[in-house]
């Protein structure tokens, strides 16, 4: 009766910011039992369907049809549209909801078509409750082959020949790191896999622990088989409920079907996976820091050597890894490691999920083969600059990473080069600016991060970049000074040099290399006291450039506190005495006319 | 061992050791703040970098980078000296330049620092925030302010003392060091966290503006207040002591405890006679001291001859120098001709030493600290080691910081080391000392251990199998032994003695200042000449203070002459030892303090402190401290040796060429009672409905002993007695934590302040601060520290 509809899938994200409160299931089920489907079309729950531009969507499978949900529309009258077109015409774009005008099948939409899903294969394709669901999309297959036909060593190799590399930022060699945490021979050790994404603009780990938790805990199993591990901890934020019940429900699931616990799959092996949640630091996504929240300790990296694999967690061999890297781990035991390598680059295997946000068309989280351009993520996948402004720089790796310039865009996205240009890989974040972000702004905003969420232990980390902050907060308020710039170069490099972990050596870089690509940004907050991109206010005259006007009178129904007067044809007046800076005028002005 | 280079300087350290390590083997200054060698390395200061050679722009901190073979390290770069800089000018960024008011001035690493970089002034600027200050902490004030947040505090309170009282709060900018809700401290008080500190952010309070440290004569002592021998540093100006502070040594190890580095008030003290007393007819009398001496002689000699020699006994709190200890010996031995030399304080110790000396000669394995830092398993008997010294608690927390270490701890309470131990044994404190002596027997092989022996002990089986399969086993152990408050039994001898022969080492805790240099020179009551022929069948003539007093009451003694120690304070019942004094002839007190004991005392003769001495002194560990006086002898006060001297001469004045000898063997008094000790287990059953809970006097780690009770700063942290009870027992009782409770005992009754103890079994009640306090020695019944006791609410608080 309903040719080539089995399910729907719906995303059910709380906290995607373009939700507007729909309940979308109770839709669905109102809409179906109306034309009398209800019993015939499973409606499948999953967390995000990666189309989040438009707000909460739904697919239908097996077409693999994308729509976005819209309440105000008669939603049945839609839906029988869609499912009649999907009967006559099985190849025909479906009928958009809104707009009435057609939007293309999923494969034939550049912001799908054009990502290469290794980790994330699963997102909207499976209940991540329903651990049938994982295993008939080849879900423990590759647990299945390690435990049967592998050994430690074999896995290890495997693991080693596929490249992989740490997804958490800093792309340590994945097997090389399995390798040396195997070659300790005191035990117990332990898998831990770093769920501590803290990253301002970043949700793959969230996502993909959310969508297809057990495809983590299987490369956990791997890893803990692979070292001679017997225990498993998922340090995850507090912040991520959804992915903490999801993971837990994932972990009781394997736990009855015996994929965890003792003698797994009757292999002998056994292992078991604990979650603990963070208590909302984000140094404790640094390895050591971690260990020690985990044992109850105060966050703060501790000193290397000793190395993790050697004694880490309980003073214990220990094994950490990145949620991603272990979501990609049974792909590569099942799919062979020449597989992997043909993805990517030769030193960067693979494919990398980046969260893609700011200034592009389409945002989301974006899976693409490593060695991909920028100019590729953003104007394909991306979709280009929305609205009709300019690109002017890709920030990478959050607070840890640096901007990038449109003079970058063609550099393959690995994890060298990105080191090379100034930038780092991070977790993935990847923020477009265009020409209405200031990078002092920019600057400031990361280090402000990075200021609040320093432990305290070392001196550059605690002291200089507060003194960072307090420059860069002089410059936006228009009272910096020539000498500011080398000073900030200078600390900025000596904090980098002297810095106790990861987190400390890198916070500098947004300032590194704003100042670095953006320098004449600086200079014109410095020398001519004004913000190009008209961000900072203290540096923003509020005045109306009388040749650019066209006394349209938008600036004047924008202004929320009622200061600018204006009449028609005439041009409007801003009392600055009475104006708050509030900068709705500026972002009103369609012909860039205040200043 | 490997070999890098260090500035073109060629340095072999061993395998293991940090670029800094070997940087200062050659002889090299690398800048720190935050590395303190006691402590595990931390890399906070980032003031210690170095560079290779070969990449010469990258930093590397020198603390805990592992120094490699063939390494070619430079510590003075152009890149490294700006890097130092720089640091430090972002350091004085947060560290307001208030040296006036700062007591560390003078002795401040950060100020030495900027003054070798010739910082003059930072380019920095940052808005300070203003951090907390204590100032309602006991002795110690902390000023966050000043701190540089190199958490040398924060680890040396954690790694060492095993106390985690302060940790870091907040994050980022906004860390301070603090306690929970910022309270006030209340820890150890051991002062590790001054002595650590690289500023003044972290100052002793004694010591707070009373001078300047350029001005401070640095005079070495050794600390009296137990035997350990911890070398002491007592600054002093113009002749008066302003604080004391421990030597910097290699090791780190034996740091001070709070009675060292708080307690030196009791050196000099205020208010204590300055020349003899004669008591006549209950008034007391000032004198002169040839007059003081003349009459002790005359009385002395008029009851040696009309009772011999043993009527006179003699207890020493061995706070004496080797050298007077000889003069001591000599003048009670040869010259009175007593063999009634005993001891109060040590007694424990005492005890362990001459089991182990008498039955293994003087080659007996006594351990030194090496044998605790090298041994695998350290096996503690008694309760209560680290609270009797507690420079241990550094010393066991270094221990188990190794991997494999094992430490057993049989104990009648939760004590610091049975907290911390691997495999702790907790005895009912009722059974302590029938288990010490079953366990003897199963060593022996006398008994056949069955888990039904060991019925109502309270201990498990599992564990006790364990130890014994240990001490079968090859394990390398040092024993030691630690002796509980008011020891009278000789239970924990008998074991070392047993054990002894399995042991690596045993270390008999439990020593006062000079109790080692005691047992060398004066020997114990059964080295004797006469009395060694008695034949000897498996116990030991002990001379406890007990053994003394008994002897008292059967008559046989009819003076005692007191060193430095006082029964009616170290002794439980002093009802019955008032009544026992009352009964001698002659009573002399010679001690730099006037304590409960003086009012009894016929003549009081004032002696000198020990940093007042010249001399030496043994510590627990064998090592001989040899010192010059540190402090003016105070006027009208003399050395226990010119005392003794004087004594001496005076005595055979009396009568030249009559040998102690002579006296011993003169009529010896007939006993009116019988002498010999009762040495049985069986107490009396008392009614379980009216003295329903275990009372177990238990030493306190802030001084149990005479010296400590003469220094306010410890008597105030002590306060009066302190009862822990079980949280359940306090609930049963309706009581709350600080209520002022009465507590009952068969033999009296005293008031204290109740405090919850989680860890302490229900029943059992723990009785802190009892020596010194009459009403709370009252509880006792001169044999034992163990008492049941009923309580009672008394007053809301």
């Amino acid at each position: 009766m309903i040719p080539n509809i089995t399910k729907i899938v719906y995303c059910t994200n709380k906290q995607c910011p373009h939700r507007r409160d729909i309940d979308v299931r109770t839709l669905l089920q109102k809409a179906l039992s109306q034309l009398s489907y209800a019993d015939k079309i499973e409606l499948v729950e999953t967390e995000c369907l990666i189309s989040c531009q438009e707000g909460p969507s739904i697919m239908f499978l097996p077409s693999g049809r994308v729509a976005q949900v819209n309440s105000e529309q008669d939603f049945t009258q839609w839906l029988i549209a869609n499912i009649a077109a999907l009967e006559h015409t099985p190849q025909q774009p479906s009928v958009s909801l809104h707009s009435d005008a057609e939007i293309p099948l999923i494969d034939q939409i550049d912001f799908f078509s054009k990502q290469q899903l290794v980790a994330m294969r699963n997102r909207g394709h499976i209940d991540a409750e329903n651990l049938d669901e994982y295993i008939a999309h080849d879900g423990y297959t590759a647990l299945y082959k390690v435990l049967t036909t592998m050994k430690p060593e074999d896995v290890i190799q495997e693991i080693k020949a596929s490249g992989l590399r740490g997804r958490g930022g800093a792309g340590f060699p994945t097997g090389l790191k399995w390798e040396e945490a195997r070659r300790y021979n005191t035990y117990p050790k332990y898998v831990i896999c770093n769920g501590d994404e803290g990253d301002p603009g970043a949700f793959m780990d969230r996502s993909l622990m959310e969508s297809d938790p057990h495809s983590v805990i299987e490369g956990m199993i791997i890893c803990g088989y692979a070292i001679g591990a017997q225990q498993g901890y998922i340090y995850v934020r507090a912040e991520y409920p959804l992915a903490v019940r999801m993971l837990q429900t994932a972990i009781d699931k394997a736990k009855e079907k015996n994929l965890l616990g003792k003698n797994i799959m009757q292999s002998g092996f056994d292992f078991n996976i604990s979650i603990y949640p963070g208590a909302g630091a984000f140094v404790c996504g640094e390895s050591t820091a971690l260990m020690y929240s985990i044992e109850g300790k105060r966050g703060m990296p501790r000193i290397k050597p000793p190395r993790s694999t050697e004694s880490g967690l309980w003073g214990k061999p220990t094994c950490l890894n990145n949620v991603e890297t272990f979501g990609n781990v049974p792909q590569i035991i099942r799919q062979g490691a020449d597989w992997f390598k043909s993805l990517g680059t030769p030193e960067s295997t693979g494919t990398k999920v980046f969260s893609l946000t700011g200034a592009v068309r389409n945002i989301g989280l974006v899976e693409v083969p490593m060695g991909i351009t920028l100019r590729n993520l953003i104007f394909e996948i991306g979709g280009g600059i929305k609205g009709d402004g300019k690109f002017k720089a890709v920030q990478l790796g959050g607070p840890s990473g640096g901007c990038l310039t449109e003079a970058h865009l063609d550099i393959p996205v690995t994890f060298d080069s990105l080191q090379t240009a100034g930038a780092m890989m991070g977790s993935g974040g990847i923020v477009v600016m265009d020409d209405t972000n200031c990078m002092v702004d920019v600057a400031r905003f990361f280090t402000r991060f990075s200021v609040d969420e320093s432990c305290g232990k070392c001196v550059p980390c605690r002291t200089g970049l507060s003194v960072i902050l307090g420059i860069l907060e002089k410059i936006v308020k228009g009272q910096g000074v020539p000498e500011d710039l080398q000073e900030l170069e200078t600390l900025a490099n000596h904090i980098k040099n002297t810095s106790h972990c990861g987190l400390g050596q890198s916070a500098a870089n947004p300032v590194l290399s704003t100042l670095r690509y953006f320098r004449h940004e600086y200079e014109a907050h410095i020398y001519d006291k004004r913000c190009p991109a008209l961000v900072c206010p203290a540096l923003i005259s509020f005045e109306i450039d009388e040749s650019k006007c066209r006394r349209c009178g938008l600036c004047a129904k924008a202004c929320p506190v009622g200061v600018i007067s204006w009449k028609k044809k005439e041009i409007p007046m801003i009392d600055t005495t009475k104006c708050t800076r509030c900068r709705s005028c500026i972002k009103a002005c369609k012909f860039k006319s205040i200043y | 061992m490997i070999t890098l280079k260090i500035n073109n300087k060629d340095v072999s350290v061993k395998k293991g050791s940090s670029i800094l390590d070997a940087a200062q083997a050659a002889g090299v200054f690398i800048p720190t703040l935050c590395h303190d060698k006691r402590l595990t390395p931390y890399g906070a200061c980032r003031l210690c970098m170095v560079a290779e050679r070969k990449r010469p722009d990258r930093l590397i901190p020198s603390c805990f980078t592992p120094a490699k073979d063939g390494m070619d390290i430079l510590t003075e770069s152009k890149e490294i000296l700006q890097s130092v800089k720089r640091q430090l000018q972002l350091i004085l960024i947060n560290h307001p330049l208030d040296c006036p008011v700062c007591d560390k001035a003078g002795e401040c690493s950060l100020q030495n620092l900027v003054i070798r970089y010739d910082i003059k002034d930072t380019p920095y600027k940052l808005e300070v925030r203003h951090k907390p200050v204590d100032r309602m902490s006991p002795l110690i004030e902390r000023d966050m302010n000043r701190c540089i947040l190199c958490g040398r505090c924060v680890r040396i309170c954690g790694e060492l003392q095993g106390r985690h009282e302060i940790d870091f709060i907040n994050r980022g900018i906004k860390t301070v060091v603090g306690t929970d809700d910022m309270r006030p401290l209340n820890c150890d008080f051991c002062g590790l966290c001054i002595s650590t500190c690289p500023v003044g952010a972290l100052t002793d309070k004694i010591f707070r503006n009373t001078t300047r440290t350029w001005k401070l004569q640095k005079k070495e002592i050794v600390c009296s207040h137990c035997g350990m021998g911890c070398n002491l540093i007592l600054n002093t100006e113009k002749g008066k002591i302003r604080r004391a502070v421990a030597p910097v040594t290699s090791d780190g190890m034996l740091n001070l405890c709070v009675r060292g580095r708080f307690g030196w008030k009791a050196y000099e003290p205020e208010g204590q006679p300055a020349s003899p007393f004669i008591r006549i007819n209950g008034a007391e009398r000032q004198v002169e001291w040839t007059e003081a001496i003349d009459n002790s002689a005359a009385q002395l000699d008029m009851i040696r001859r009309q009772y011999g020699g043993q009527a006179i006994a003699a207890i020493s709190g061995d706070t004496l120098t080797t050298e007077e200890f000889t003069a001591y010996h000599n003048f009670f031995r040869n010259t009175m001709g007593t063999g009634n030399l005993g001891s109060i304080a040590a007694a424990g110790y005492r005890n362990v030493m001459e089991a182990l000396i008498s039955n293994h000669g003087s080659s007996c394995k006594i351990g030194s600290i090496e044998n605790i830092e090298n041994s695998e398993v350290l096996l503690v008997v008694g309760g209560g080691a680290a609270e009797l010294h507690p420079v241990l608690k550094p010393v066991i927390n270094t221990f188990l910081k190794k991997e494999g270490r094992e430490l057993v701890v049989i104990s009648s309470w939760p004590d610091y080391f049975s907290e911390r131990a691997t495999l702790p044994i907790s005895v009912n404190p009722e059974y302590y000392e029938t288990f010490l002596l079953t366990l003897l027997e199963m060593l022996e092989g006398r008994a056949s251990h069955s888990p039904s022996d060991i019925s109502g002990s309270g201990l498990s089986t599992t564990a006790l199998a364990k130890l014994i399969s240990m001490i079968q086993g090859k394990q390398e152990i040092t024993l030691l032994t630690a002796p509980g408050l008011f020891c009278s039994s000789d239970a924990l001898g008998r074991l070392a003695v047993t054990l002894h022969n399995r042991m690596k080492a045993v270390i008999p805790l439990g020593a006062a200042c000079n109790s080692r240099g005691a047992v060398l020179r004066a020997g114990f009551t059964s080295s004797l000449p006469s009395e060694r022929t008695i034949p000897q069948s498996g116990s030991f003539p002990l001379c406890f203070g007990e053994d003394i007093f008994r002897k008292i009451e059967a008559g046989s003694i009819r003076a005692l002459y007191i060193l430095s120690d006082d029964p009616l304070e170290n002794m439980g019942n002093p009802e019955k030892i008032k009544k026992l004094l009352g009964r001698l002839d002659l009573i002399i007190h010679q001690s730099p303090y006037r304590t409960s004991v003086s009012s009894f005392a016929h003549i009081i003769l004032p002696s000198a402190t020990l940093p007042e001495k010249h001399g030496s002194v043994v510590d627990l560990w064998g090592v001989e401290h040899v010192f010059k006086p540190a402090i003016a002898l105070r006027s009208g006060v003399m050395t226990d040796l010119t005392i003794l001297t004087k004594l001496q001469n005076a005595l055979e004045k009396c009568r030249p060429g009559n040998p102690g000898e002579n006296f011993m063997a003169a009529g010896k008094l007939s006993a009116t009672a019988s002498e010999e000790p009762v040495k049985q287990f069986t107490r009396p059953d008392f009614d379980k409905k009216l003295f329903p809970l275990i009372m177990t006097a238990v030493p306190s780690l802030y001084g149990n002993g005479i010296i400590s009770r003469q220094s306010p700063e410890l008597l105030q942290l002590k306060g009066g007695l302190k009862i822990i009870m079980n949280d359940s027992d306090l609930e049963k009782l309706n009581l709350n934590q600080a209520d002022v409770v009465t507590i009952m005992s068969p033999f009296g009754k005293a008031s204290g302040q109740v405090e919850a103890s989680f860890n302490l079994r229900p029943g059992n009640v723990l009785a802190l601060n009892v020596t010194g306090n009459p009403e709370a020695l009252s509880l006792l019944d001169g044999k034992s520290a163990v008492t049941p006791v009923n309580i009672l609410k008394t007053e809301a608080r």
